[in-house]
């Protein structure tokens, strides 16, 4: 008996032996020891069998950590010790690519590569990546290119890195391609379409690139298309390489196709409409979806009009044809046939047995519509939209616990006896409303049952709504994938309740393994400050895992503006491990950007700088240039610095700006720093020399609303041989002003659209107050304020409302005038494009009482008022407007009256009323305005120069501002 | 005295156990690929043969049943129940081993497979051919054409010996064979498809008899 059990230990020789010890070879593992052990099936004190040993392996398999593993046992009379022998696996870090082409974005050659950052890294894939990096290469014309490669380990983290080196070689350019098939164009014609050659074909060919190669085929397209062969077809077969000329020959097979024309057969359609309506044209090519898009179009293009019952087929001429077959030079006729019916009103829409929701609550939510005089002349109705319409009220009951809704409809012709009226009358049973009678949690610990209760919104006695219970699903799904459990899944169970008309609803919630952060590896620095980096990321090891949180952090280090690229991945995203390693693989941008511009401004900017003709400025034209140089990342610190400059004939200016976003690592707040120098002749009174330093923080409260606590100090010198004011006020005016100011900002920017706004609301207040004791020559406080906000009517139009009001105070004023107590250049100042419109820029409120030229106000007031709507297209727009209002000279002398008390009151409302066109660019519109303005100002003014002025020569003059302006700008006026 | 002996000599760190394959997120270990053959060779009482070669072919055939491991974990088939799988062992002891306990106990012994290792591989063999049929017998479609073909042509060829039945008679029989033959073709195609688009990696110092 003895024997045998020994030979049973020998061939099964651990089977049923107690673990005394379990180790791991190597002894530093790339899972921390504790989670190690907490996975692994196998502990000591259990018995060992292979059954259990071969799980144990698969587990740590499935971690995804290891490549090879080896077990070891060592049996001593007190036991067996296992050792796990194990080979890690390496995951892909930072790819990089060293030495492209200027021309092709890293980013597209990085793709090609397909390493995925965090995946498993694979060496045997190198090769492949390299193919398709010399793939995209080839696109781009580098025909000659050759790739290599180089990998920098991290073993403590598993990673390889990837350096990628480019030699590209030379660029091919393109050649004569060769054409086959049916052409109708010349060959030169399409040539010139793909603009492969350069200048006009006068400088031979151009480079190849991908941008070019489909560019070149949407030019050839194009081309026919304007020539409406809507069915044309381009398509390149090959572009063949000739190394010795280093050309690449494209070969085209093109197919001209007909000449396509649409048709309304039984009904006039007016061919510029047909065209709107079957998107052929639009989308510049004929297939069956577009066709169909066509056919609904042209029948609820007929419903609008009346015509209820129309049918609307389409057949394409040649359309089964072979494209060999069809014969180019014939047209192709599409042809809609429309069988109009009878013309129909919709006299009444009566909704019946709604006792839960009122009319215009369902009216709301449906497309039929009863006719009306100016928007729906005959009403709207189809079948189809009847159908759309009952099912959108069933479900409007259904989402508020009306779960045995009936919606039924009935369409009676001959409407009180006439023959084209219509009345629809849809019958809704709404049955009896389902109600919660109870929430029931379950699958949560008793200690999380509270918080999870915080994100239940359904409460019993509530309408059973499948819209709430979907609401809380998110809710509570997301709460738990911050808390790492990204498995996390709600289920919801719907029960009966203790009467037929409730439900009970069970949440049960199935977690599934939390998961945490095991470490947070940053790659790709070069100059950037490490610290900078890793404040912004949140996460830390132990955390748990939460996706939002990496998200989070990633935005972060976006926002600061110096990254190129923000990849985040978890290494060995499919490994079953408890914790993760977070990866965050950053892409420096372009230390340096430049920017420039040229433009010109004209407007009433003219009139001479020593004359004193045309006090309310003549047109004038002023070119412009502008030229920039930004430094990002300033000592690695994320920080910008900035030089701007802008010279036209009226303004020189230089600003410095030191930018530090994400101010002392808090993504609310920034910091600015900026130095202007400022030659402005803007305000046509006066040359004034500005000399200013500002430090600005901005805060950002939410998302709409942010404030702006900022110190200015500035010192402006006004050229006292430049001013055009009465002699004898030149010394008080002329001074220069010193003014030391502390002003903050509320902004709250509720708009859709800040370039073009179509709804929403846009208000600031700007206080400040200039003092002494911050070195001001001057004592005043300082409100302006900006109210507005946009409205849509119906689909197109929008009406958009502004206020301006401003207000200047002086305190600590004794011995000063009112004419000296704010300084000059201090004063407000309006009207222009984006103030009011019937002034020409800054001419606006009080003139002088001898030359006429506006000297500014204490006060201001403008209210905008605009009708925005499209003209041509959706490119081309144009607005209606009244702008009334003015600068004036105290608070006190604000008034609505619309008469000018003589030539000497510059404190009345002045309104002007005008047509503007609006041409959206990528930009912002681009504007014209023509303003009528019928009670413009009179003013005294003076006739002749400076000079004259002094030495009581020249002649007083009654002079008028204009009452017809034009302005030219980019942007909304407000 | 003998045992401790043994004992004794074996406790020199040994390799239990190594990698030997990994389909996609499972793996095959060594001692598996023995363990299939040892379980073979006590089912068809043969001695076990574990060379490469055979290493090789069981690695196979394992990786076959891991793909379809992993299709039924995903989408849940049922695992069969203890009353099934103990009726099956009974049957397998009773068919191989004459119902002798003590038989099938030293043949366990001798081939080196314990009764939980044996119980197991039963498991897993019923849960695989339940999958098969569940899985690939509602989509056979055997035309009638085909059967009578099968009659006239073939199936003299294939029950040689027997007289051969009226068509009707034979019909039920001819229908299996044909339906049992359509689902290796399909499992054969689904277990191709299924390989190439899964990563399978192959240890090779396991199958060249190299030791670690």
């Amino acid at each position: 008996m003895g024997l045998l059990v020994a030979v049973v230990a020998l061939a099964q020789p651990y089977e049923g032996s107690k673990l005394v010890s379990i180790a791991f070879a190597p002894d530093v593992q790339p899972i921390p020891d504790g989670e190690l052990r907490q996975i692994l099936p196998l502990k000591p004190g259990d018995t060992y069998s292979r059954l259990r040993l071969r799980e144990a392996m698969a587990v740590l398999y499935r971690t995804g950590r290891f490549s090879n593993l080896n077990v070891e046992a060592t049996l001593t009379p007190a036991g067996l010790t296992l050792t796990f022998v194990t080979e890690n696996n390496e995951f892909n870090g930072n790819v990089e690519v060293v030495g492209n082409p200027g021309s092709m974005a890293k980013g597209g050659l990085i793709n090609a590569a397909k390493l995925p950052l965090g995946s498993p890294f694979d060496q045997s894939q190198l090769n492949q990546s390299i193919e398709s990096m010399e793939a995209e290469l080839r696109i781009a014309g580098f025909y000659e290119s050759k790739v290599h490669y180089e990998i920098t380990r991290d073993s403590s983290h598993q990673q390889a890195n990837i350096r990628f080196f480019i030699d590209p070689g030379p660029r091919a350019r393109f050649a004569s391609p060769i054409f086959k098939g049916n052409l109708l164009l010349k060959e030169e014609q399409l040539i010139r379409a793909t603009h492969w050659k350069r200048f006009w074909s006068q400088l031979g060919w151009r480079f190849v690139t991908e941008q070019r190669v489909q560019s070149g085929i949407r030019g050839m397209l194009q081309s026919y298309r304007k020539r409406e062969h809507l069915m044309a077809k381009v398509q390149l077969e090959r572009l063949t390489y000739q190394p010795k000329e280093r050309i690449a020959i494209p070969s085209l097979k093109i197919e001209a196709g007909p000449r396509v024309e649409v048709r309304a057969i039984g009904f006039k359609i007016k061919q510029p409409i047909l065209r709107k309506l079957v998107p052929v044209y639009e989308e510049q090519s004929v297939d069956k979806d577009l066709l169909i898009e066509g056919d609904r179009k042209i029948s609820n293009y007929l419903h609008a009009k009346g015509f209820f019952d129309a049918k609307v087929t389409y057949e394409v001429e040649q359309d089964d044809m072979p494209v060999d077959e069809i014969n180019p030079s014939k047209n192709t006729y599409i042809d809609y046939n429309i069988q109009p019916g009878q013309r129909f009103k919709v006299a009444a829409l009566e909704l019946k047995g709604n006792r839960y929701f009122d009319r215009t609550t369902l009216l709301e939510r449906i497309a039929i519509r009863p006719a009306t005089i100016i928007r729906y002349r005959q009403g709207r109705y189809s079948d189809e939209l009847l159908a759309g319409d009952r099912a959108a009220i069933e479900e409007l009951y259904r989402s508020n616990g009306f779960l045995d809704v009936k919606v039924t409809s009935a369409v009676a012709r001959q409407f009180k006896g006439q023959p084209n009226l219509v009345a629809i009358t849809i019958n809704i049973e709404e049955g009896s409303q389902t109600r919660v009678e109870a929430v029931r949690l379950e699958g949560v610990a008793e200690s999380d049952q509270d918080i999870i209760q915080g994100y239940i919104g359904v409460v019993p006695g509530q309408p059973y709504s499948t819209l709430t219970i979907n609401s809380d699903r998110t809710r509570i799904v997301n709460l738990l994938y911050q808390a790492g459990y990204s498995e996390a899944v709600l289920e919801v169970k719907v029960e009966r309740g203790s009467t037929p008309d409730q439900v009970q609803l069970v949440y049960l919630v199935q977690s599934g393994k939390q998961h945490f952060v095991r470490e947070v590896v940053v790659t790709g620095l070069k100059n950037t400050n490490d610290s900078l980096v890793s404040k912004r990321i949140r996460l830390k090891a132990g955390d748990p895992l939460s996706n939002n949180e990496v998200f989070a952090s990633q935005r972060r280090l976006y926002d600061l503006g110096i990254f190129a690229k923000v990849d985040t991945a978890q290494q060995n995203p499919d490994g079953q491990e408890i914790s993760k390693i977070i990866l965050f693989n950053l892409e420096e941008a372009s230390k340096l950007s430049f920017s420039g511009g040229l433009g010109a401004e004209i407007a009433r900017i003219g009139g001479g700088v020593t004359s004193f003709d045309s006090p309310a400025g003549g047109t004038g034209f002023s070119p412009r240039i502008s030229l920039g140089v930004n430094r990002t990342n300033f000592l690695g610190l994320g920080h910008t610095i900035g030089a701007q400059t802008r010279l036209s004939n009226i303004q020189r200016r230089v600003l410095l700006s030191y930018l530090a976003p994400q101010f002392r690592d808090n993504d609310r707040f920034s910091l600015t720093a900026t130095t202007i120098y400022d030659d402005a002749r803007n305000v046509r009174t006066f040359n004034s020399k500005r000399l200013e330093g500002s430090l600005q923080l901005a805060q950002r409260l939410s998302l709409a609303n942010s404030m702006q606590y900022r110190f200015t100090y500035r010192r402006v010198t006004i050229d006292e041989n430049t001013i055009k004011v009465d002699p004898a006020l030149i010394p008080l005016l002329a001074q220069p002003v010193r003014v030391g100011s502390f002003s903050s900002t509320y902004i709250q920017d509720r708009r859709d659209d800040p370039v073009d706004a179509k709804r929403g609301r846009y208000t600031t207040v700007d206080f400040g107050v200039a003092s002494s004791v911050f070195a001001s020559s001057a004592n005043f406080l300082r409100l302006l304020t900006r109210n507005s906000s946009y409205y849509k009517i119906g689909k197109e139009l929008v009406f958009a409302r502004s206020l301006n009001f401003g207000i200047l105070a002086p305190y600590r004023s004794a011995g000063l005038t009112s004419q000296t107590d704010i300084p000059l250049p201090e004063r407000f100042f309006g009207g222009g494009a984006y103030s009011h419109r019937g002034f020409p820029e800054n001419q606006a409120g009080p003139r002088d009482l001898k030359t006429g030229f506006p000297i500014g106000g204490k006060a201001l007031l403008v209210n905008n008022l605009e009708l925005r709507f499209p003209l041509i297209g959706d490119n081309l727009g144009g607005v209606f407007f009244h702008d009334a209002g003015n600068v004036y000279s105290d608070l006190k002398r604000i008034n609505l009256k619309w008469r000018q008390d003589g030539s000497t009151d510059f404190d009345y409302m002045v309104h002007s009323f005008g047509f503007g066109v609006r041409y959206r660019t990528p930009i912002g519109p681009v504007r014209i305005d023509l303003a009528l303005t019928p009670n413009s100002p009179r003013f005294n003014g003076f006739e002749g120069s400076r000079e004259d002025l002094l030495f009581g020569r020249g002649r007083a003059a009654q002079l008028r501002v204009n009452q017809f302006q034009f302005h030219i700008s980019l942007g909304q006026a407000f | 005295m003998i045992q401790i002996l043994l004992l004794l000599l074996l406790t020199g760190g040994e390799v239990l156990d190594r990698l030997a394959l990994s389909v996609g997120d499972e793996i095959i270990t060594e001692q598996q690929l023995l363990l299939y053959l040892r379980t073979a060779a006590l089912l068809n009482g043969e001695a076990s043969k574990e060379s490469p070669a055979d290493k090789r072919r069981a690695a196979q055939k394992l990786i076959e049943l891991t793909l379809i491991r992993i299709e039924m974990q995903t989408n849940r088939y049922p695992l069969p129940g203890e009353v099934q799988i103990k009726a099956t062992l009974e049957a397998i002891k009773k068919q191989r081993f004459g119902g002798d306990d003590a038989v099938y106990r030293k043949a366990l012994i001798q081939n080196n497979v314990t009764e939980a290792e044996l119980v197991d591989s039963v498991q897993w063999q019923l849960a695989i051919l339940s999958f098969i049929e569940f899985r690939f017998r509602p989509g056979v479609q055997i035309p009638e054409e085909e059967i009578r073909d099968y009659f006239q042509f073939d199936y003299q060829k294939e029950f040689a010996g027997k007289a051969k039945p009226l068509y009707n008679q034979a019909r039920p029989e001819i229908l299996e064979v044909l339906t049992q033959q359509r689902i290796d073709n399909l499992l054969d195609r689904w277990l191709n498809q299924t390989e190439a688009a899964t990563k399978v990696r192959w240890v090779e110092a396991v199958f060249s008899g190299v030791a670690q």
